[in-house]
């Protein structure tokens, strides 16, 4: 369980914070990266940019917002897709967005789950907490080097 | 039929055959008259021993044979006829008056006809007619008058010349035959025998008469079918021809047998005849050198001198006695004697008593006594009665060879050499012998024993007068094979020659009996052999004929099935016949037949027809009904009626057309009429004759149609000129209908208009499909456009023939229509620039949206979440009051939330595509009504919906809508312990109307129109929290739908909510 790492993209430094109360309020206690951007988000699964050169473990998921600055979540998503080394990675879209058009888009780019940020942070962390459960504990994640 | 077509081939031959005949008679009767005129006897007589024709029966025959083969020949006319008959009785007559003067015995001399006939032959008188020849004319006078006089009706003069024909036939033939078997009839007779060539010509005659007759018959008997005495003249020709053939034949046969054989017994009897003539001749000359011995022996003469001179010298006198001894022993003579030269005895050997006298007569006794050897012939002694010969021989002087000093007399008897010679015949035969005969003064002397006649040697004698005996024949110069009788009157044949240096004759002969045995088994033979043929012959014939009668029968039958056949094919046209069909007795007019479907047409039955008069059966109305039509139809033989009513049983009246004709069956005339039905015609004429009236008002119609419309009307021919024009046209061109027709267009239009025009109508006329198309016309008012119709008219062939065109002018609309176009497309810029804003706007709205759900929602949850932490890390730093604001910052930020979420459902429901499926409500509406008892399970809500109700909806948004509608219904139950919510369908107004129905706490119907806004609330959200956004989202999507929505309540009395969708 150590060294299953979340990466969370998130732009909103708020629900950057939430997220990480609800997984600690729910016991879920893996390593959780940050990027507040598409392109940090990408530049940390592809060691590029900032993350050049240095040892990483790659997430066993990742928490991705749609509404990204820089490069949207959507964006990312494709990428991550369309890279050999990463497109099985499981990939959970959470946003607040409602949008058909997102979660078809989502969808279709490959994305594992769309999550809706609900507005009541206990349904929040209810969220947060199956999603922990699921793709930390429950799921079998795939064999990526 | 087969008869009747083959007949004539036959007969043609027949008819040919008979003409040859006829004219072979008359042939024979001119060469016989050619005969007698040049003298040339052989062309009346056809052999020596025959009797010649009489120049009387040779111009009868050309009389007769020329009439007969007129008769043939030509057909029956006046001169013909006139000419037969003429010839056919005057010879009748002569023949009958020559009949009876020549069995009296009376010839007259005009028989002749001039010519100077010797008035016997052997004793027949020739030159006339022989009786039998006139019997023959007197029959073939009476067969030819009838022959003339028959037709093919009389059929018994035909049967009659047949007869007469036969007897005459045969009767020529027997006499022919007669004449080929070397016995011609009545040649012994005291009566005349009739000639060959008569014969002959009577065969010919008969027989041309016979063919000719009979065709007549066979030609009565086809035309009157009559075929129980159907006898084919062919097969009775045929058999006379074999008849004679064979008999010909066989006379033939037994004639070249006599000839054989009498050759053959000529040379035999030639043979035997010259044999003994040549013994007789060696004999003689034996007996001649015999006396040759003596003749000019000196020494004898001397001896015979001396005896003579010294009487009774005895030496002389032996020496003579030798010599005569040596003589008599040699050669048998039974006496010599030497005698003195007047004849009397002075020596004799041996020597016998008494005086001897030499008998011979002066002639015998002049030439010994010149010299010569005598021979004298056979006599008889009268001493011993015997029959000797005797050799005279002078016995000569030496010195003196003309000196007889005496005669030596040698005498021999016959007996002894010469009869046996005669006598022996060479082969055995019971009557043939060899006789010897001398002439006599006038009679002939049998000068040998012969078979049949005792003592005949010098004692026969046969006068001369008989000719007929052989011997006789013999005598008077003949020589060679002949025949005749012999002493005994027997017929004999024989060969006769005489002996040279002799007076002797010499017949050998023998009975013809014997000689022609073999002939007569030669005969036997042969009649066998000719019945035997006749017989195979007339069983051939008979053969033939049974087969000619079988084919015959054969071809009757098939006739007969072919009559029935087509009978049966008549009587199958008759019941089947669609026409009605009465057959009536032309004399009585009773009805004999009638076929069905006039029974049936007039709903009678047959029975009630037969035997009944037409006009009495009442059916036909006017002019056949009665007697006097019927008796008009009998004289003219056909009769027709166009149109006469005709009443059946029933009293249902029909038009018929009646035709009637009179016609010969088996003899008899008969009636047909034929009734055909026409009522059926009559109205189909007044049909049409009703249609065609309706034709002309709709022709009337439709010309007023064409000419009072205001659009041009017109047909042009595929050259282009104008067929029909209507009044428009006429009034555009200013020329009127009559002027027009038969015109192009570039007489009346300007050139390129026209052009334009005639392009349109070729590409009609190529494609054969109707144009829609805008043709222009440059008028006084300028240019004009006309709408124009053109479609092609088709001929029964399926070509073009024609285009038909209707132009309307349509100038005035088109130029409304320009303008229309213009302000049109000035709109659509319009819209255009509309429709840009709005997509604008729509965009700015969707970016909106989509910022209000993402970004609004983003801070509200941030104020939730530190709140909560707020309440979780600080709380035993914050009092009572602390926690209850921050709980309520959390609920107001969740409310906004929600409200945020309604906002942007009903702007989503404004903004989505309607997909229109067929939908089940009723499971729509299970599945809510399960997610609401879940949502709260401790309430107690019977939920009723009504099954299957199916409408066609956006499953989405009428999900939303329905949700919506279900929640508040079980939002304001919620007070009530026990709760009913209900969904199902009515018709309100005649309109599918859908409703949820609650009982719980209803509302103020004032307020009813509100309630549908966004934002309105009934309720506090003390009593039922809401956001007020959910009716104007169901109100929405209805609408949407195309349906209204409406609320029925009372305060606490529930609600129902009814909804139509279209």
């Amino acid at each position: 369980m150590d060294n299953k790492i979340i990466l969370l993209v998130e732009d909103n430094p708020d629900d950057v914070d939430l997220t990480i109360r609800a997984l600690i309020k729910k016991k879920i206690l893996n390593k959780v990266v940050v990027a507040h951007d598409g392109a940090e988000a990408l530049d940390y699964i592809f060691q590029t940019g900032m993350y050049q050169g240095m040892k990483r473990t790659l997430p066993t998921v990742v928490l991705l917002d749609i509404k990204l600055p820089k490069i949207d979540g959507l964006e990312v998503l494709r990428r991550i897709r369309t890279n050999e080394q990463t497109k099985l990675l499981p990939v959970v879209i959470l946003t607040s967005s409602k949008e058909e058009q997102d979660i078809f888009s989502g969808y279709k780019l490959g994305a594992n789950s769309y999550v809706r940020k609900p507005v009541d942070f206990e349904q929040f962390a209810d969220a947060i907490q199956y999603l922990g459960l699921y793709w930390l504990i429950v799921n079998e994640p795939p064999p990526i080097s | 039929m087969i008869h009747s077509i083959e007949q004539p081939k036959k007969n043609t031959i027949l008819e040919l055959l008979s003409q040859l005949c006829a004219i072979s008679a008359a042939s024979i009767g001119l060469i016989t008259l050619l005969g007698w005129i040049l003298g040339l006897h052989m062309f009346a007589t056809y052999g020596i021993t025959n009797i010649p024709m009489a120049p009387s029966t040779a111009l009868c025959f050309v009389l007769f044979g020329a009439a007969l083969f007129f008769r043939q020949r030509y057909s029956i006319n006046r001169r013909t006829h006139f000419i037969g008959l003429f010839v056919g009785v005057v010879i009748g007559l002569c023949a009958l008056l020559l009949l009876y003067v020549s069995l009296k015995g009376i010839h007259p001399e005009i028989e002749h006809l001039g010519f100077s006939i010797e008035n016997s032959f052997d004793k027949i008188i020739i030159g006339h007619m022989s009786p039998l020849t006139a019997i023959c004319f007197v029959l073939c006078a009476l067969a030819f008058l009838l022959f003339l006089s028959s037709t093919l009706v009389s059929v018994k003069r035909g049967w009659a010349t047949l007869l007469l024909s036969l007897l005459v036939f045969f009767t020529a033939s027997i006499m022919l035959i007669a004449y080929l078997l070397e016995t011609p009839l009545m040649y012994t007779a005291n009566l005349i025998p009739p000639s060959l060539p008569s014969s002959l010509a009577f065969l010919f005659l008969s027989f041309s008469m016979l063919v000719g007759a009979g065709l007549q018959l066979q030609h009565a008997n086809s035309l009157k079918k009559d075929t129980s005495s159907f006898v084919p003249i062919f097969i009775i020709v045929m058999f006379i021809v074999f008849t004679t053939i064979i008999i010909v034949g066989s006379a033939n046969l037994y004639q070249s047998f006599k000839r054989n054989l009498r050759t053959e017994i000529s040379e035999q009897l030639s043979a035997i005849s010259e044999l003994k003539v040549n013994q007789m001749t060696l004999w003689r000359n034996e007996r001649i050198g015999d006396g040759r011995l003596f003749y000019k022996n000196f020494a004898f003469s001397a001896s015979v001198k001396r005896y003579i001179q010294s009487n009774n010298d005895r030496d002389a006198k032996k020496s003579i006695l030798t010599w005569m001894e040596q003589i008599q022993n040699a050669y048998s003579y039974n006496m010599i004697l030497l005698l003195d030269p007047q004849l009397n005895s002075i020596l004799q050997y041996p020597e016998i008593e008494g005086q001897i006298r030499v008998v011979a007569d002066q002639k015998e006794r002049d030439s010994v006594l010149s010299g010569n050897i005598v021979f004298q012939d056979f006599y008889r002694n009268d001493k011993d009665q015997k029959v000797y010969l005797k050799l005279l021989v002078p016995i000569l002087e030496e010195h003196f060879p003309n000196r007889v000093i005496a005669v030596l007399m040698l005498r021999i008897s016959p007996e002894r050499y010469l009869i046996p010679i005669v006598k022996q015949w060479p082969i055995p035969s019971k009557t043939s012998e060899t006789l010897i005969i001398r002439k006599d003064s006038n009679c002939i002397t049998f000068l040998n024993d012969i078979k049949f006649y005792n003592n005949s040697l010098l004692n026969l004698t046969i006068p001369l007068t008989k000719k007929d005996v052989l011997a006789v024949k013999a005598a008077t110069g003949y020589s060679g094979y002949v025949e005749g009788i012999d002493y005994r009157g027997q017929e004999v044949c024989g060969y006769v020659r005489s002996v040279p240096n002799s007076p002797w004759f010499i017949v050998a002969k023998t009975d013809k009996e014997e000689a022609f045995e073999s002939l007569n088994e030669k005969l036997w033979q042969i009649i066998i052999f000719s019945i035997a043929l006749f017989f195979c012959g007339g069983a051939g014939i008979g053969f033939l004929y049974r087969y000619q009668q079988y084919l015959f029968y054969k071809g009757q039958m098939q006739l007969m099935e072919n009559v029935k056949s087509s009978e049966m094919r008549y009587r199958r046209l008759f019941e089947a016949a669609q026409d009605g069909i009465l057959i009536l007795d032309a004399e009585t007019g009773r009805v004999v037949d009638v076929n069905p479907f006039l029974i049936e047409l007039l709903g009678l039955t047959k029975e009630v027809f037969l035997n009944r008069k037409v006009w009495e059966l009442g059916f036909l109305k006017d002019a056949i009904a009665n007697e006097d039509n019927f008796k008009e139809l009998k004289e003219k033989g056909y009769v027709r009626y166009e149109d006469m009513a005709m009443e059946a049983h029933n009293g249902e009246r029909h038009e018929v057309e009646f035709v009637s004709n009179v016609y010969v069956v088996d003899g008899k005339n008969v009636i047909q009429c034929n009734i055909r039905d026409i009522s059926s015609r009559v109205h189909a004429e007044m049909e049409r004759k009703k249609a065609e009236e309706t034709l002309k008002v709709n022709e009337a119609l439709l010309d007023s149609i064409i000419n009072n419309s205001t659009s041009l009307i017109y047909v042009v021919d595929t050259e282009g000129r104008f067929l029909l024009v209507n009044k428009t046209l006429e009034l555009l061109f200013s020329k009127s209908r009559e002027k027009l027709v038969g015109q192009t267009r570039e007489g009346v239009m300007p050139k390129e208009a026209a052009e334009e025009h005639w392009k349109n109508d070729v590409e009609v006329m190529k494609s054969g499909k109707v144009k829609i198309i805008d043709e222009h016309n440059p008028e006084h008012d300028g240019m004009h456009t006309y709408l124009t119709i053109k479609y092609p008219l088709f001929n029964s062939e399926g070509e073009v023939y024609a285009i038909g065109g209707m132009s309307t002018d349509i100038t005035e609309r088109k130029r409304a229509q320009d303008g229309i176009k213009k302000l049109n497309a000035e709109l659509e810029t319009r819209v255009l620039e509309r429709t840009s804003e709005l997509d604008l706007a729509n965009k700015e709205l969707t970016a909106f949206s989509y910022s209000v759900s993402h970004d609004l929602r983003a801070p509200l949850r941030a104020i939730d979440g530190f709140s909560l932490a707020l309440l979780e890390d600080y709380a035993p730093e914050l009092d009572d009051q602390g926690k209850d604001k921050l709980q309520r910052i959390r609920s107001a930020t969740q409310r906004m939330g929600r409200l945020i979420d309604d906002l942007l459902s009903l702007s989503r429901v404004s903004q989505l595509d309607l997909k229109r499926k067929s939908l089940n409500l009723s499971s729509v509406a299970q599945e809510i009504a399960n997610e609401l008892q879940k949502s709260d399970p401790s309430r107690d809500v019977e939920f009723s919906i009504s099954p299957d109700v199916t409408v066609n909806g956006d499953k989405e948004l009428l999900n939303i809508a329905l949700a919506n509608l279900m929640q508040n219904a079980f939002k304001f139950t919620s007070r009530h312990a026990k709760a009913q919510i209900e969904f199902g369908v009515t018709a309100q107004n005649g309109t599918r109307t859908y409703f949820v129905r609650d009982d719980g706490a209803g509302f103020d119907m004032r307020f009813a129109e509100k309630m549908f806004g966004a934002f309105q609330r009934m309720h506090s959200s003390v009593d039922f929290s809401g956001t007020g956004i959910g009716l104007a989202t169901v109100r929405r999507i209805v609408s949407r739908h195309g349906g209204k929505i409406w609320a029925e309540s009372e305060v606490e009395k529930g609600a129902t909510f009814y909804f139509t969708l279209v």
